[in-house]
């Protein structure tokens, strides 16, 4: 009797063992579904890290390019440091975006941001400029959106879209990154 | 391939010593490919020159009437081409 018990007890903490596999497996492929339509980023990295209690509280905003918008990931979390505090916050603006992007097959959880980080948007750009990557659009042209070396330097292509007299103009032109920091920004080098 | 890419170095350099820009017809005949590599700085120069010719080195494209701003993105376009593809040469592949 008392091993037969033990016998279902065993097999019910199985069970629940498999289901929670299962639950995660499920986070798993949502993400790596969403990252086959990523045309870039995760870019541009903003990270705002206060005292919290006797942790940190860590606000994160990082930009992905999706389809064919630039998405904003923002997220905060709480912990005994930094480095636990942004990764929790990253998690959870990765969540948020995927909520955005693919709404039916995640599961998330709203959450009030409030931080003084840069709202980045796309906008027309000079030549000479240090911009976030985001403020450019990705390329028109999907085979010209691959990133690409020039000088060692790790570039793309943009396009911008301006109106001039009544006029549609589509420019492209040319960005590099203008320092060795992965977070870091990026220089127009050439439009046109 | 390798002999229209020859004919064209020489016309621009023909350009260049002639002080005179090539017209925009004669660019966008212009066809980037593999075998300009090896002389792609010459390459590069010889449209940047044309540029020069133009006024046209330190443009704004926003600022230019009609048939400068065709120009100027005609030899950066070239420009660019031979930079990124002979610097990433599965690009295209």
């Amino acid at each position: 009797m008392m091993k037969s018990a033990l016998v279902i007890a065993l097999a019910l903490v199985g069970l629940t063992q498999c289901n929670q596999a299962q639950a995660e497996c499920y986070i798993r492929s949502n993400i790596q579904l969403t990252r086959q339509t990523v045309n870039a980023g995760p870019t541009d990295f903003q990270k705002l890290v206060e005292p919290e209690g006797s942790g940190k509280r860590c606000t994160v905003q990082y930009r992905v390019h999706i389809g064919d918008v630039w998405h904003t990931a923002e997220g905060s979390g709480i912990g005994q440091d930094e480095g636990s505090a942004c990764a929790q916050a990253m998690d959870i603006g990765r969540g948020r975006v995927l909520a955005e992007v693919e709404p039916s097959r995640v599961t998330a959880t709203t959450q009030m941001i409030c931080s003084d980080l840069v709202e980045i948007r796309i906008r027309p750009v000079r030549i000479g400029e240090i911009i976030w990557e985001s403020e450019t659009d990705m390329h028109r042209n999907e085979q010209e959106r691959r990133y690409f070396d020039y000088k060692q330097t790790r570039c793309r292509m943009f396009t911008e879209r301006n109106a001039k007299d009544r006029n549609l103009y589509t420019y492209q032109g040319i960005i590099c990154k203008a320092d060795t920091n992965p977070m870091g920004k990026w220089r127009v080098v050439d439009k046109y | 391939m390798k002999s229209a890419a020859i004919l064209l170095l020489c016309l621009l350099a023909m350009s260049a010593r002639a002080e005179t820009p090539m017209t925009y017809e004669q660019l966008a005949a212009f066809r980037v490919n593999d075998n300009m590599c090896p002389r792609i700085d010459a390459y590069v120069n010889a449209l940047e020159h044309q540029l020069a010719l133009k006024g046209l080195t330190y443009a704004t494209p926003e600022e230019l009437n009609d048939a400068d701003r065709k120009y100027n993105a005609e030899v950066r376009i070239a420009i660019w081409a031979l930079r990124i593809g002979c610097n990433n040469p599965n690009r295209y592949k």
